[in-house]
């Protein structure tokens, strides 16, 4: 079978604040879903947008069904810790007593790390999650729209952190298993999104390296995003550069328009160029479409883009 | 106008929030080089400096000291100014230990430094790095060797966790709480508590069950010292904190994209700084393509030119198109914020320009639009 993203259990998107990770989150899912993959995705409590890409506020905190099958759950680390303490604390009453109690208000804010294992280990559970009649997992592909790159980095840290820190005990012995799920690249990998400029590509190539020499994850893809499109060829290139150079202060809007598209996506391709040279890893490119707020369309564009072209080749 | 801030009777800290992206750093140099013009002493207070704005700056190495920009690098944009720049890098975690041992001495800060929760909450607790900031920014105030520090904020989802944290860091590790909870099982040992008096209780013995015992003996030592050595000092600390951000020496701006996300968060924090009675400079929108709105596709008729053919001018019209409604969909978005907030607040629209912004010539663009009247 061949190592590609349709092939893994979970996937973390992450990158910029700003790149685009909840939408290419959505195209994704509504991309694997077209093969015939049953997809759960994943929000967690800091980015709340995904539901808006489906028609709804934001997603609940037991998986919903969005689509045939894309199903969508919001995870907060607060209640995962909760259903913990009750299930590792037998006694009712005193489980009732430690989540009411003001110490374990401190845990679940401000313990290390506490917060991020829980999220990972809530998506270990939805890989681990099997259907209980075929014995076969109940959702082929987790597709997770992940913390920005910084915060992201901590997410993905964690494990070996809190492994050291806990060293006994049930969080201990579930973070390792998340560590194992996290390690295994045949079971989870990253997809980074970068835009095309140059404090992204920076970031993109510097989570790449530490992606792989920090964390031990595998990255499948890089994901450039919002791309001005190729319009005009070489040839009009210099039409349009002679023209706008010969009739200074006589501005005509499609000229200076043609210019700014020129321009930008110059600009844009030394950074795409930056990526593909100094990245180890396949650069897979997207479109810009010329708006703040994408449309339906244009997300089942971006997933038509991702269904024939990312997963085609990483 | 943007102008008066740099007055003498102006603000003597001017903090720019918003969401990472957004090109923040730059308004903040820009700002920074402004009060700087106006014979100000200035210092930019930055998080994660873009290096190549750095070096253009002649700053090469921008860890924890506070680097004077050289004249000659004014000089050489042909700007004399009369007052003097200077910048510093941010370093949450230092800031964090530095309070802790202006209040604790000797041993107990030894202890609280080392102690295993206290490292992890000081980086990791949501809005700390935020605090921080706002712990450094009063520090540098008080000091006074600057008429003008620019604070360029950290990149968070919620800009302005910072103006909760103080409180909820009381509330977290107030000792009304601490105490009702260990005090029966700590006072066993004052000096050198034995952990198993802990256990004793079947809550914390629960606990320590599913956390492993490690964590929950970092706890107790933690809150232990909180409780004798820093408590008072800390909710003195963040109480002027808070006095010093919404007196009149202070000025928050938004500074944002067009794009929806951001926004959203430029809005909320204009709201949330109104909450907290904090001054309101404005909206700077970085990044703002240009509107074509005022012309139309007739327009574009004149397109004869022999070197035009069918195909280009279809091209060129095309083109023409997808910019126009790139225009207008920042436009509309920039509108959005006008009908939220009301026409008397301050917006300055600073445009996308052809290349990125790292040195000062770039700046001084930036500075251009943020003195146009719009």
């Amino acid at each position: 079978m061949k190592d590609t993203i349709l092939n893994k259990r979970v996937v973390f998107v992450t990158g910029k604040g700003g790149a685009g990770k909840t939408t290419i989150t959505a195209a994704m899912a509504i991309a694997a879903a077209s093969h015939n993959k049953n997809v759960l995705i994943v929000e967690t409590h800091e980015n709340e947008a995904l539901g808006s890409h489906f028609g709804q506020i934001r997603f609940t905190e037991k998986p919903s069904r969005l689509d045939s099958n894309i199903w969508g759950v919001r995870i907060d680390p607060k209640t995962v810790l909760e259903e913990y303490i009750q299930r590792y604390v037998t006694v009712p009453f005193v489980a009732y007593q430690i989540i009411q109690s003001r110490i374990f208000e401190h845990f679940a804010v401000a313990a290390p790390g506490l917060k991020e294992v829980m999220i990972l280990s809530e998506i270990w559970r939805f890989e681990q999650k099997k259907n209980s009649n075929t014995k076969t997992p109940l959702y082929d592909l987790i597709i997770v729209d992940s913390p920005a790159t910084g915060h992201g980095l901590s997410l993905f840290r964690v494990p070996s952190t809190l492994i050291s820190m806990f060293q006994t005990g049930p969080i201990a012995v579930q973070t390792r298993w998340v560590e194992d799920m996290l390690k295994d690249s045949t079971r989870s990998c990253l997809v980074l999104v970068a835009l095309p400029e140059e404090l992204p590509v920076n970031e993109a190539l510097e989570f790449e390296r530490k992606a792989e020499n920090d964390l031990n994850m595998g990255v499948a893809a890089i994901i450039v995003n919002m791309i001005y499109p190729e319009i005009f060829s070489p040839n009009e290139v210099a039409v349009i550069e002679r023209m706008d150079n010969s009739e200074p202060g006589k501005k005509q809007p499609a000229l200076e328009a043609a210019r700014r598209q020129i321009v930008r996506r110059k600009v844009q391709q030394s950074h795409i160029h930056r990526l593909i040279t100094e990245g180890e890893h396949p650069v897979f490119q997207l479109p810009f479409y010329y708006t703040n707020n994408l449309d339906q369309e244009q997300i089942k564009d971006i997933a038509e883009y991702i269904r024939t072209g990312l997963f085609k080749t990483a | 106008m943007l102008k008066n801030i740099f007055e003498n009777n102006g603000p003597r800290i001017i903090a720019c929030c918003g969401s990472g992206g957004v090109g923040k750093t730059s308004i903040a140099a820009t700002l920074g080089i402004m009060g700087t013009l106006t014979g100000r002493k200035t210092l930019v207070l930055t998080i994660d400096p873009a290096k190549r704005l750095a070096d253009s700056l002649g700053i090469d190495s921008f860890k924890h000291e506070i680097h004077r920009v050289p004249r000659e690098k004014f000089l050489q944009n042909g700007l004399e100014p009369s007052g003097e720049l200077f910048a510093m890098m941010l370093d949450t975690k230092r800031t964090f230990d530095k309070l802790i041992s202006r209040y604790a001495s000797g041993n107990s800060q030894k202890k609280i430094l080392g102690n295993r929760y206290y490292q992890n909450l000081s980086s990791t607790l949501a809005g700390s790095e935020e605090y921080m900031a706002m712990e450094k920014l009063y520090e540098l105030y008080h000091e006074g060797n600057y008429d003008l520090i620019v604070l360029d904020t950290p990149p968070t989802r919620r800009a302005l966790d910072f103006l909760d944290t103080p409180q909820r860091l009381m509330d977290l590790l107030g000792h009304k709480y601490f105490w009702k909870f260990f005090r029966p099982y700590l006072y066993a040992g004052r000096f050198g508590f034995r952990f198993f008096t802990l256990l004793a209780s079947p809550v914390l013995k629960s606990m320590s069950q599913v956390m492993g015992t490690h964590v929950l003996e970092d706890v107790a030592e933690f809150f232990n010292l909180w409780d004798d050595v820093l408590f008072d000092g800390f909710r003195k600390r963040a109480g002027e904190v808070q006095k010093l951000l919404s007196s009149s020496e202070s000025l928050f701006f938004a500074i944002t994209s067009p794009m929806a996300r951001p926004l959203k968060e430029a809005v909320y924090l204009y709201e949330k700084l109104a909450e907290h009675h904090i001054a309101f400079g404005g909206f700077i929108i970085n990044r703002v393509n240009p509107n074509y709105a005022a012309w139309s596709s007739k327009d574009l008729t004149s397109l004869n030119s022999p070197e035009i053919d069918n195909s280009l001018a279809e091209k060129l019209r095309i083109n023409f198109k997808k910019h126009k409604d790139l225009g207008s969909s920042d436009a509309s978005a920039i509108e959005e914020i006008k009908s939220k907030t009301g026409t008397n607040i301050l917006i300055r629209k600073i445009p996308l320009f052809d290349s990125d912004i790292n040195d000062i010539p770039g700046l001084l663009k930036i500075r251009e639009h943020l003195l146009k009247c719009q």
